[in-house]
């Protein structure tokens, strides 16, 4: 008879990580709504529409167009929690399982790499964020943890579907 | 037949990631050595300027500390460097492999419980509340570092694709059993 105690100890760490991934999706959907109402309670407080050259203007537009990084984020984040609700509930090498990892790394690519551009051009034209200019070596920084990050969850997916491969070969031979 | 195409995009991505890992060990063997040379060369070459001072910690402390943190990195990373050597030459559901990872994975919590110290003594020493240094103050602080929980995560995350590989590993072995 299998031993169970391996996929035990799945379940079990995967219920702790999605009880943390469920707390990291909560944070990164605020942060989304925190940036997407900002413009909007900063327009309503001043009763007017800034012009188009005022620092105001600036800011109202660099927030939007920063907008589809905590999508993604969060997108990717909700992929995350997803696998692990369902390898919690046993379902290891299933094809689900599979494509939302793979999902999620995805998504982790991608952010990572249009918060890279995005900073980059904000960089390019002098454009300080709210915490001063733009430090060209820091967005270099996140946007390498971002694409090891991306690409190790993206690596594990393959190896999760040459698993649930094998899996499908075993049930038909038996 | 079956369709190799999958094992093919693996082997390549792990070459990447072969040399990302090469990176982070090279990169802990410096801090490493860095650390070596301000705990041991720098107060010979300043001839103690630096490291007369009454107050804590100076460089010499922090070297100290750094350096056990260098050395688990380096471990934690070489560990990924052969993990990711295997999958590259195709050793997928191995034995060793697996072992690889959860070892990894183990060195990170090991990283992370050593962090929580030294980062404690550090901002213990550090703080300026000279006649105040108490026990309790010492809890408090390592109470505040113990909620930074990405290493136990990031380690627990590790554990848990070592634990999913060697399920991989025994459906491999069955596999080459029923064959």
């Amino acid at each position: 008879m299998r031993n169970f105690e391996n996929k035990e100890k799945i379940m079990k760490a995967s219920g702790v990580l999605q009880f943390v991934c469920g707390w990291v999706v909560l944070g990164a959907a605020l942060k989304l709504i925190l940036n997407a109402l900002w413009p909007i309670l900063y327009l309503m407080r001043h009763h007017h529409s800034p012009a188009p050259s005022s620092p105001a203007f600036h800011d109202t537009f660099w927030f939007w167009l920063e907008l589809p990084y905590p999508v993604l984020e969060c997108l990717a984040w909700i992929n995350l929690w997803t696998f692990f609700g369902k390898l919690k509930a046993g379902f290891i090498f299933d094809a689900s399982s599979v494509s939302r990892l793979s999902t999620a790394g995805k998504y982790m690519l991608a952010g990572a790499v249009y918060l890279y551009v995005f900073e980059f051009i904000r960089y390019l034209l002098d454009i300080p964020t709210v915490n001063g200019p733009v430090q060209l070596s820091d967005t270099t920084e996140t946007l390498l943890a971002g694409l090891t990050t991306g690409l190790t969850i993206i690596l594990a997916a393959w190896l999760l579907r040459e698993g649930q491969t094998m899996e499908e070969e075993q049930k038909l031979t038996v | 037949m079956r369709n190799l195409e999958n094992k093919e995009k693996i082997i390549q991505v792990s070459g990447i990631l072969k040399i990302i890992a090469w990176l982070g060990m090279a990169w802990n063997a410096f801090l490493g050595v860095s650390a070596m040379f301000d705990a041991l060369l720098l107060p010979l070459l300043l001839r103690g300027g630096v490291f007369r001072e009454g107050s804590m910690p100076n460089i010499r402390t922090v070297a100290w500390t750094t350096f056990p943190a260098a050395v688990i990195g380096f471990i934690v990373w070489w560990n990924f460097w052969q993990l990711f050597r295997r999958l590259n030459d195709g050793h997928i559901f191995d034995g060793p492999t697996v072992a690889r990872l959860a070892t990894a994975g183990k060195w990170k919590l090991a990283g992370w419980i050593y962090s929580l110290f030294s980062i404690t003594i550090l901002e213990y020493l550090t703080e300026q509340t000279d006649s105040h240094k108490l026990w309790i103050e010492f809890v408090r602080l390592f109470v505040v570092e113990i909620s930074h929980v990405n290493g136990l995560i990031g380690a627990m995350a590790i554990l848990l694709a070592a634990w999913l590989l060697r399920e991989g590993q025994t459906l491999d072995e069955e596999q080459k059993l029923t064959v």
